[in-house]
């Protein structure tokens, strides 16, 4: 087709004409049989590309609602809060002896990380899973970067809140409380009242602490206070040392 | 700047994942929210899943330069348009259900024919190469300008990503025809 055929069609899909041009355009197409014919080509071309690139959009949000929230699937986690509990009695027993006086020192002392509850339930079950308990064990031994690195790239295949409050917390570790607190967020629709929501708040609260924003982490921490969650307690020492500060 | 501005600078820059986060974040609220309209679930998680698509498209095509909203109430927006789109067509049919073509709707075969054509056209275009698939996406789908795609794919002109367009749609053709010819010699 001539040069000049083919710029009037890219103009035409690129929404470049004017008035003046789309009415000598359509004389054009009225007069030139092989013009319309190319018209006419690209413009099922261009349907049948928006209906192939709809369908593997919808197939890959199908696919997303198949996959099960591993987390809500195989445990209720909420109910082992009891574990960071545990993990906080040391920080509650140095607390006693040993007031902090910053909002850093209070997250040091009371900063713990949320145990691996995901792996055992989901050893081995497929590729996914057996990536999840990778990262997790780099998770557990420590190796915060490279179990951050392994999360990510795990959500980007398989976005589960689960996989993302892991790698949040990595992030936590890393010093990177803004990005934390972005994952985090995820949470802020579900219903209040339901323990997993506090142990979030908890953790946006100790992000906030990171980042010396007493105010922020005194609100999140307030929240769960008033949750009901075995965490409420701890959380209540820590509405008293930062009303102090 | 907030998560909703950073989704949605994310989806612009064609970061693609970022559709499943927002897709998961805001799935369950809406249909909760949804639910008052009284079609099945699983009529609901379709037009959800079309919501998306469609805020996908707008952001992609530069619709959504200055949301005034927040994406949830843009996102609920298009779904409850979307809802009773489809309540207005199921009531349609039901209420009329021998209702007459009307005069002007195209011949049954013609539309047959052209679905034809599309769905060949479609399988085609799946077997292009991926950089033509990519400057096709770009052009027919997010609506993408020469230049633009010229930027984005680092190519040294407007004339050479013209070019290349060109010879991508002369694939196409080749791939269409050759299938023809496969399948009428298979009707043989």
């Amino acid at each position: 087709m001539e040069k000049d055929k083919q710029d009037w069609i890219n103009k035409y899909f690129e929404g470049k004409l004017s008035r003046e041009q789309q009415v000598e355009f359509d004389l054009l197409l009225q007069a030139d049989d092989e013009l319309a014919a190319d018209f006419q080509f690209e413009k099922e071309v261009r349907e049948a590309v928006i209906r192939q690139e709809r369908a593997v959009l919808k197939a890959e949000l199908q696919q997303l609602d198949r996959q099960p929230d591993v987390l809500r699937r195989y445990f209720g986690w909420w109910k082992v809060a009891a574990a960071l509990l545990l993990l906080l009695g040391l920080a509650g027993t140095l607390w006693l002896t040993l007031r902090p006086t910053s909002t850093g020192q209070l997250y040091a002392q009371y900063m713990a990380p949320y145990p691996n509850v995901l792996t055992p339930a989901v050893r081995g079950a497929d590729a996914d899973a057996s990536a999840l308990a990778e990262a997790l064990a780099l998770y557990e031994a420590e190796d915060y970067a490279a179990a951050a690195h392994r999360l990510e790239q795990l959500y980007a295949t398989s976005p589960q809140k689960s996989i993302a409050f892991y790698r949040a917390l990595c992030l936590l570790y890393l010093e990177q409380p803004a990005e934390a607190l972005v994952l985090l967020e995820q949470w802020e629709h579900e219903e209040e009242g339901q323990p997993v929501v506090a142990v979030m708040h908890w953790y946006q609260a100790l992000a906030h602490l990171q980042m010396n924003q007493a105010d922020e982490a005194l609100r999140f921490f307030t929240l769960v206070s008033q949750s009901g969650d075995s965490l409420a307690t701890p959380a209540g020492e820590i509405i008293k040392i930062l009303e102090r500060l | 700047m907030n998560k909703d501005q950073q989704w949605i600078k994310a989806l612009r820059k064609g970061q693609r994942e970022v559709l499943g986060k927002i897709y998961l974040h805001h799935r369950e609220g809406f249909l909760s929210y949804a639910q008052s309209y009284g079609l099945p679930g699983e009529e609901l998680r379709d037009i959800y899943q079309d919501s998306i698509i469609a805020l996908y498209e707008n952001v992609r095509q530069g619709k959504l330069e200055d949301l005034k909203s927040s994406l949830k109430t843009y996102l609920y927006a298009i779904g409850k348009y979307k809802i009773l789109a489809r309540l207005k067509n199921s009531s349609a049919s039901t209420s009329n259900p021998m209702l007459e073509p009307a005069a002007d709707e195209p011949e049954p075969l013609e539309t047959s024919d052209t679905e034809e054509r599309l769905q060949r056209l479609q399988k085609a275009y799946e077997q292009l190469g991926p950089r033509c698939r990519e400057i096709l996406r770009r052009f027919y789908y997010e609506a993408q300008k020469l230049e633009e795609i010229r930027e984005a794919l680092d190519y040294p002109s407007r004339d050479t990503v013209k070019a290349q367009k060109s010879r991508c749609l002369k694939q196409l053709k080749e791939i269409v025809h050759s299938h023809g010819k496969r399948q009428a010699g298979l009707d043989q």
